[in-house]
């Protein structure tokens, strides 16, 4: 009987005092930790003791410009930082004889950026990736079809592609309007369930379906141009 | 961040790899799950296998003889994943990096997404993180 | 701690001096330390008595064809020192069962491959021939006696939900019962005492420190300590009260640290999380003096790296007797319900003669009779100036374990708040980073870490770079214990009696492999005390 009226007493005691849930917002940087090591340009001597006396050799020496030393230019180097690597003890900034490094005590995620690196344009989500491939290779089509196209009486290069070589004028603009109509309606179709196929699946036959549609789109524009020109 | 999680960003499950670190990052780890931290307002859960799991924590300069396992572990993870490298070891092997029976970062073996750097990384980062991936805009209201 | 004073042995006199030194006393096996000293390698013994003083006995064997008679026979705990030896510098120890199977390294690395740890072999040599390696295979079970009808082998590890750390153990399993178990060690091996011999004294500190993240405190100044009596240096009497306070946090986060785990892998989340919760103080007040929650680097050779003023100090006593006052109640709580006697009292249970066969350290020996801290016996820091009372139990059991560690976190506070009162003034700052050269010589350090006795065997030649450290963990001299405490239990105790001895596997893997060829039993707790003690440690 104690025990539950302990219990009891805990319980309320608890519901009154604060939490101790941060809140997700507050302090990842609280001010107290060590901080993350920074260089000041300007004070910086170049005589490369933080890089000797850094435990993991996160701190390598790169040229850096030059300095005058005793009336001669000399090559100056400065230490650049891995911060990757570095386990954040503050022995740089500790035996830096110039007190160029500072530490900024604020936590590393909050100084460095930890995405940066990694997001490449295949390494970012799967429809922005395939939207972009789609609307490089449709450009690298249009304009290859330029090329590709017979050059018309009118002129040495042909100007507009899917058009048989004649080149774009305001006046003739409705001759092919229907055809271009068709022709981006019918990318426009293929994006749109490429989106939705990828949306669903994310993988890589999801993006050979989109090389393919690339294809489609392509060859469709061949028909329409072939069309036209016929 | 990229929200790669799609709709199940909503609901993070976290599987903890210890690819042979000091333990450090791993007690940081283990400490983000308590109540201080709280991650299970963001629906997030530690879960005992890959299979169940979102997001791979990987912790530890990775030593010769788990490299084959973190293969095997990353490829038994279902798509979308996320893999986040915890602490400066995962990152580049950290001050471990010249040692004989280590690798690297967890980065020579498997994709990584995220790197958290830090000796031992510190459980808000893990939070931050978290929160970026669920949507919650951090610097405003939680 | 202090310059070591070594006795030299020939191979024919070894056993029979150390049948004598365990007469007169010194039953208590620290560490076998080998050292390659060119053409020969030298094996240290170090032996201790159970007040303090210590006894090393040297001897040393040509290398290459080294054959030394194994003192497994006499001191049970000698089987994985040995072990350690034969796999990092090739010696034969002719009478230990394990010389056929790797301890640390990979199982695949192969015998007639050079052993890492000797002058001649470079860290990048095998490196390479690791990468060349597949490493991962599980262990291939011999069993020399056909098993029942009845028998299972499980595999377990080294991944799997109730391990921290990877390990990899095979389990002979009879329905609930473990009759034979096989563990595998050494994946947390990262080749530390190696590459500390390439790294100068100031950079190794940081190294040590990351052997482990939970002691990392203790292995720093354990080092720092070694290292100071090499070069017959004396901090300021301010740096030594400050180490001390910052050594018993950190023991206070480790034992709450263990407090929570213990409630985990019972069963009892709400003991982990309120432990835990309560744990972040002590994490805010180590934050706030040194810097870092964890790896703290604060130790450095002449002193400390900062000062913390004294109000600071005072502030963290009252913030302190908050927390135990907090922790007692709780735990009080928690250690008069029914369910938590009933799950830890009697489990895992051995006596002081086998703790002392195993040379068995920390808690684990403490809970079954033996005061053998070395805060008392050999004190170091400022230790002799305060007054502690070092908890013992009569016999070794889970419960007791975790009424010692409870204790001991609780008496930390009181001595924090001792050491906050007699605290000189002073600068505790040495004036310089120490880059220069240790004098030749060898010394050797050891501390109680929160897991035990942690000692260190620091060798100099006139160099910026150590010539030799050797550490020895407490989880080390533990594990053996626990291994031979498996046989028998039931597979769903085996995280609880793993756990009961704190593992580090971080610490360990730098040095140990379980015993193979020994059967032992292994309970569940034992594969999950191995998940959450991991070693860490990288041997060199």
């Amino acid at each position: 009987m104690s025990a539950y009226i302990k219990a009891l007493v805990l319980g309320v005691r608890e519901a009154f005092r604060g939490r101790i849930t941060e809140h997700l917002s507050s302090a990842v940087s609280n001010g107290f930790a060590r901080g993350v090591p920074i260089l000041e340009s300007s004070k910086c001597l170049g005589c490369g003791l933080c890089s000797r006396v850094c435990p993991p050799r996160a701190i390598k020496m790169r040229p850096a410009g030059r300095k005058v030393v005793g009336g001669r230019e000399v090559p100056r180097e400065e230490p650049s930082f891995d911060y990757f690597r570095c386990i954040y003890c503050g022995q740089c900034a500790d035996v830096c004889p110039a007190k160029a490094i500072t530490m900024d005590r604020r936590s590393p995620v909050d100084v460095v950026n930890i995405t940066a690196p990694q997001v490449l344009i295949l390494g970012a989500a799967p429809q922005v990736a395939s939207f972009l491939v789609i609307a490089a290779l449709v450009a690298l089509v249009y304009w290859l079809s330029g090329k590709l196209a017979p050059r018309g009486r009118h002129g040495p290069s042909a100007r507009e592609p899917f058009s048989g070589g004649v080149p774009m004028s305001s006046s003739r603009y409705r001759y092919y309007a229907v055809s271009l109509m068709a022709f981006v309606l019918f990318l426009l179709l293929a994006e749109a369930l490429c989106f939705l196929y990828l949306l669903a699946s994310p993988n890589a036959q999801a993006f050979a379906v989109l090389l393919l549609a690339a294809l489609v789109i392509y060859l469709q524009g061949l028909w329409v141009s072939r069309r036209w020109a016929g | 961040m990229i929200p790669r999680l799609g709709y199940r960003r909503r609901s993070i499950w976290l599987y903890h790899f210890n690819s042979g670190g000091c333990n450090g990052c791993d007690i940081e780890f283990v400490a983000a799950l308590t109540p201080r931290y709280d991650p299970e307002r963001l629906g997030v859960q530690l879960v005992p296998s890959p299979r169940h799991a979102d997001v791979l924590v990987v912790t530890g300069p990775v030593t010769s003889v788990v490299k084959d396992a973190l293969e095997e572990i990353y490829d038994q993870i279902p798509e979308p994943k996320l893999v986040i490298a915890f602490g400066t070891c995962a990152c580049s092997g950290g001050i471990f990096s010249e040692c004989y029976n280590t690798i690297g970062g967890a980065d020579h073996v498997i994709p990584v997404d995220v790197k958290i750097p830090g000796c031992p990384a510190r459980p808000s980062s893990l939070l931050r993180v978290l929160a970026e991936v669920y949507g919650v805009k951090v610097r405003g209201k939680a | 701690m202090g310059k070591l004073s070594k006795r030299v042995t020939t191979l024919e006199e070894l056993t029979r001096e150390l049948k004598a030194a365990i007469e007169s006393g010194f039953n208590h096996l620290m560490a076998i330390t080998c050292v390659d000293l060119g053409g020969e390698l030298e094996l240290i013994y170090s032996l201790s008595s159970l007040d303090g003083r210590p006894l090393h006995l040297s001897l040393k064997v040509p290398q290459g064809s080294a054959k030394v008679s194994s003192i497994a026979a006499l001191m049970p705990a000698a089987s994985f020192y040995e072990r350690e030896v034969h796999d990092l510098f090739g010696v034969h120890f002719e009478g230990n069962e394990g010389m056929g199977s790797r301890f640390l390294l990979p199982q695949c690395y192969p015998e007639e491959a050079p052993p890492p740890l000797l002058k001649s072999v470079d860290s990048a040599q095998v490196r390479e021939l690791l990468s060349t390696l597949r490493c991962a295979s599980p262990l291939p079970i011999h069993l020399e006696a056909p098993l029942s009808p009845e028998s299972v082998v499980v595999p377990f590890g080294p991944y799997h939900p109730a391990l921290k750390e990877p390990e990899h153990i095979s389990l002979v399993v009879e329905g609930e019962r473990i009759r034979k178990a096989f563990i595998k060690i050494g994946y947390v091996h990262r080749g530390i005492e190696k590459a500390a011999e390439a790294r100068s004294f100031l950079r190794d500190i940081y190294l040590f420190e990351r052997v482990c993240g939970i002691c990392s405190t203790h292995h720093a100044w354990t080092f720092v300590e070694a290292v100071e009596s090499l070069l017959g240096l004396q901090p300021p009497p301010r740096a030594v009260f400050l180490r001390a306070i910052v050594a018993e946090l950190e023991r206070i986060h480790s034992h709450a640290l263990w407090l929570g785990l213990v409630g985990y892998w019972m069963g009892f989340e709400s003991m982990f999380m309120w432990v835990w919760g309560l744990r972040e103080l002590v994490m805010d007040i180590l934050e706030e003096a040194t810097g870092n929650r964890v790896h703290k680097s604060f130790v450095t050779i002449g002193g400390v790296r900062r000062d913390i003023p004294d109000e600071k100090l005072r502030g963290y006593v009252e913030k302190l007797s908050q927390l135990r006052s907090s922790i007692a109640s709780l735990m009080e709580d928690i250690l008069s319900s029914e369910q938590f006697a009933s799950r830890t009292k009697g489990v895992g249970r051995y006596t002081l003669e086998q703790a002392r066969r195993f040379s068995a350290v920390g808690p684990v020996r403490r809970a079954a009779g033996d005061p053998y801290d070395i805060r008392k016996i050999e004190p170091y820091g400022a230790y002799d100036r305060v007054d502690f009372h070092v908890p013992v139990a009569s016999e070794g059991d889970v419960y007791n374990l975790v009424k010692i560690r409870l204790e001991e976190l609780l008496s930390s506070v009181d001595i924090i708040a001792q050491l906050v009162e007699k605290i000189p003034s002073g600068n505790p700052v040495p004036p310089r980073h120490f880059m220069g050269t240790v004098p030749e010589g060898e010394a050797y350090a050891r501390t109680e870490a929160p897991r035990g006795e942690l000692f260190y065997y620091v060798k100099a030649d006139n160099k910026h770079n150590p010539y030799r450290v050797k550490i020895r963990t407490p989880t080390l001299a533990n594990i053996q214990l626990a291994a031979s405490l498996l046989e028998g239990a039931l597979v769903s105790d085996l995280p609880l009696i793993v756990t009961s001895i704190d593992p580090c596997f971080s610490c360990m893997d730098r040095v140990t492999v379980l015993k193979d060829g020994e059967f032992f039993v292994l309970k569940l707790e034992d594969l999950v005390k191995l998940a959450r003690g991991g070693r860490s440690e990288c041997v060199h």
